[in-house]
């Protein structure tokens, strides 16, 4: 059982990454008021651009670098479009995501059969060599990539940068009030751009993440869906890293018990009720029924919001969605 | 063609190669003007003549003897390695063979928009359209029935009619090759298997995977990891990673993606692809791979459809006829390994042995073990679910 749990909770951190890595940006984005669907689309061309820089340099930083800016560059597309063009948040993202599958899709063709070292598991200096042999939770903890380190950094970072300086507050500011930011000196667009750019770049690096540390070969549309768990992800955490890491962790959890519960025995006996026990627990934990965890649980957590009237407890940016144009004053 | 490049899921592959066709067309058309220079294959069968009488005809009224087109429904992309990579490799094969022969694909196609792509390419004068998914039964047989003069086949499935036919290839004896392999090679006598859904194609493969194993080490068991996703490399990969935790020494796959047999060459064991050579995702710990020779169908299926001689009906073969195969040996399997597979390959290539013989199945029909497998032989751990 101890190993179980070992390699459950390992399989947790792996899963759990790429979407903390998407989500903290698309946190960082839509508190800015931008809503961002291109994350999928911007996480394959991370994955790709990162794949390729890695294996014609050979080195996974530089190939990491360029899937972050690679990232970051689509999202610069977005925010010239909703931010200078107030074009349709939703139409422009979900057009990137349209655009990133087809872009790799045809550019990535030569490379799937490209194999990389990319960026290996390694022990945490200083403490990492005594703490790793822990039962369960060492190699979890100690022992993982350093864009899974990068990832977990980011989180009292991105929680620190929105709720502790200045930028922070005037994101949220944005992204709550576009026309009294304005008032007050905040420069609304530059604002905005840095938002949704900054989103751009960590879908990227979450897309470089899984091509180069997590799998280690491009393979087309290797996301699968990764990128809008991760906007469901966003709605979940209510806008909070904290609450990211919480609710990646769980996605993630989810998706690795998934498939480890298959080699465990589930079923009750000598209870009462043993029978319709039984069938219940193999109702719960039928692979297909778990698969849909996530979802439901975002659906409990938007049903909580929605009965919650103070929408500055939920966190939810009031201004999201909305162009700014100073014209319309 | 101004309804075929617009807001559907046609690849721009597809359409690139559809306007290519008129592009070629045209050109055929303007050089049967001046008289000279076929621009087109048509000279093959020594009827030169007849070329341009082909290739300018926008109607397509093609009759036998002339060029004809074929079109590839995949239901993913087949940059993948997989399955639709497979059948692509096929329809590579027959398109370089045959200068008579224009190809089209569609990928991504999905099976409620199988239809509206069937009957786009019906439309646009297509002879005859290959299906390669399972899904895409119901409404190709629904497309066949209301357009008999399009010849259609379907992969994987049992509907007929009389212009829609069927095929598909006993993979499982390559399975059972690839298990014996596997058999002999495992230390631990434990093999994982990442699979996809727990169908019957599916669940026939891990079943002939192990009585191959088991024909040479009656020790050996098998763990199936169910993804439910027939492509999800990362998935993939954690089934694989789950298994080589739970201590198996050899990996088998039922996937679209090399991810199990990277995840396994990783942990420094053996492994078995799938669909693909996957040699080098499996370094020194690969074994080989069950691989599809789609070409061996549709090669002479677009000759009978061209010479008018084809006839509805279910193609079904296997090693003997090079269908179904198995890859190039990994560098680190020893010779003897090797040399009981081939033995074991020609027996079954002779009809000498039977993959289902000394099994549970062995009474069932050939129906039965096609379309309702749906249990494990002895050897498999657990299980199947029920889906």
């Amino acid at each position: 059982m101890a190993g179980f749990l070992a390699g459950l909770l390992d399989a947790t951190v792996r899963a759990a990454t790429p979407l903390l890595l998407a989500s903290l940006g698309e946190i960082v984005s839509e508190r800015g008021g931008v809503l961002n669907l291109g994350v999928e689309g911007m996480m394959l061309v991370g994955a790709l651009c990162g794949f390729a820089t890695t294996a014609t340099t050979g080195s996974p930083w530089l190939g990491f670098a360029v899937g972050t800016a690679a990232g970051a560059a689509m999202a610069t597309v977005h925010a010239v479009l909703c931010i200078s063009f107030k074009a349709d948040q939703v139409i422009s993202g979900v057009m990137l995501t349209l655009l990133g599958g087809g872009l790799t899709t045809y550019f990535g063709q030569s490379w799937v059969s490209e194999t990389i070292d990319g960026f290996d598991a390694v022990v945490v200096p200083v403490v990492g060599p005594a703490l790793v042999d822990l039962p369960v939770v060492g190699p979890a903890l100690f022992q993982n990539t350093l864009t899974d380190y990068l990832a977990l950094a980011l989180v009292p970072a991105a929680s620190y940068v929105l709720f502790r300086t200045n930028i922070g507050l005037e994101i949220t500011a944005v992204g709550d009030d576009p026309e009294a930011a304005d008032t007050m000196g905040v420069p609304v667009f530059a604002v905005r751009y840095l938002c949704v750019i900054v989103g751009g770049a960590s879908a990227g690096a979450a897309g470089a993440h899984l091509s180069l540390a997590f799998s280690k070969l491009w393979i087309t549309g290797m996301t699968a869906g990764r990128g809008w768990i991760a906007i469901a992800l966003v709605i979940f955490a209510q806008w909070r890293p904290w609450r990211v890491l919480v609710g990646a962790s769980l996605f993630g959890g989810i998706e690795a018990f998934i498939l480890r519960s298959q080699g465990l025995d589930l079923s009750v006996t000598g209870v009462p009720f043993a029978g319709p026990l039984d069938a219940a627990v193999g109702f719960a934990t039928n692979p297909q029924v778990m698969a849909m965890y996530p979802y439901l649980a975002t659906v409990v957590v938007l049903v909580v919001v929605t009965r919650n009237s103070l929408e500055e407890r939920v966190g939810a940016p009031a201004a999201l969605l909305d162009n700014y144009s100073r014209e319309t004053e | 063609m101004t309804d075929s490049g617009s807001d559907t899921p046609v690849s721009r592959r597809t359409a690139i190669k559809v306007l290519g066709g008129v592009g070629t067309t045209g050109l055929a058309g303007l050089a049967g003007c001046s008289g000279e220079e076929g621009t087109d294959g048509g000279g093959s069968d020594g009827d030169g003549g007849g070329a341009d009488g082909a290739s300018t005809d926008n109607t397509g009224t093609t009759s036998s003897g002339e060029s004809i087109k074929a079109a590839w429904l995949y239901i993913s992309e087949p940059g993948d390695l997989g399955w639709s990579w497979a059948h692509d490799q096929g329809r590579k094969a027959v398109d370089e063979t045959f200068d008579w022969l224009e190809t089209a694909t569609s990928a991504d196609v999905t099976p409620s928009d199988a239809e509206r792509v069937l009957r786009e390419y019906t439309q646009n004068d297509y002879d005859v359209v290959f299906g390669t998914t399972f899904e895409y039964m119901d409404p190709m047989a629904n497309i066949a029935e209301k357009n008999p003069d399009v010849i259609y086949e379907h992969c994987s499935g049992y509907e007929t009619r009389e212009n829609m036919g069927r095929y598909f290839g006993r993979m499982y004896q390559a399975r059972y090759l690839a298990g014996m392999a596997a058999g002999t090679m495992t230390e631990e006598d434990a093999l994982g298997y990442v699979a996809a859904f727990p169908i019957p194609e599916v669940v026939r493969g891990i079943n002939a995977f192990t009585l191959g194993a088991r024909s040479v080490n009656d020790q050996v068991t098998t763990t199936v990891r169910w993804t439910n996703t027939w492509y999800d490399p990362t998935a993939e990969q954690e089934a694989a990673q789950s298994l080589i935790d739970e201590g198996v020494d050899v990996m088998a796959q039922h996937q679209d993606s090399p991810s199990a047999v990277r995840t396994a060459n990783e942990a420094g064991i053996w492994s078995t692809g799938y669909d693909a050579p996957m040699g080098e995702f499996g370094g020194d710990g690969y074994i080989t791979s069950p691989l599809w020779h789609w070409e061996v169908f549709y090669e002479p299926t677009v000759t009978a459809v061209r010479d008018g001689s084809w006839t509805s009906d279910f193609y079904y073969e296997g090693l003997e006829s090079g269908i179904v195969d198995i890859d190039e040996w990994g560098p680190e399997v020893p010779q003897d390994v090797k040399d009981e597979v081939s033995a074991a390959r020609s027996d079954i290539e002779s009809g000498d042995l039977d993959v289902w013989a000394d099994s549970k199945f062995a009474d069932e029909s050939e129906t039965f073990r096609f379309q309702e497998m749906a249990s494990y032989v002895e050897g498999v751990e657990g299980s199947v679910p029920e889906s």
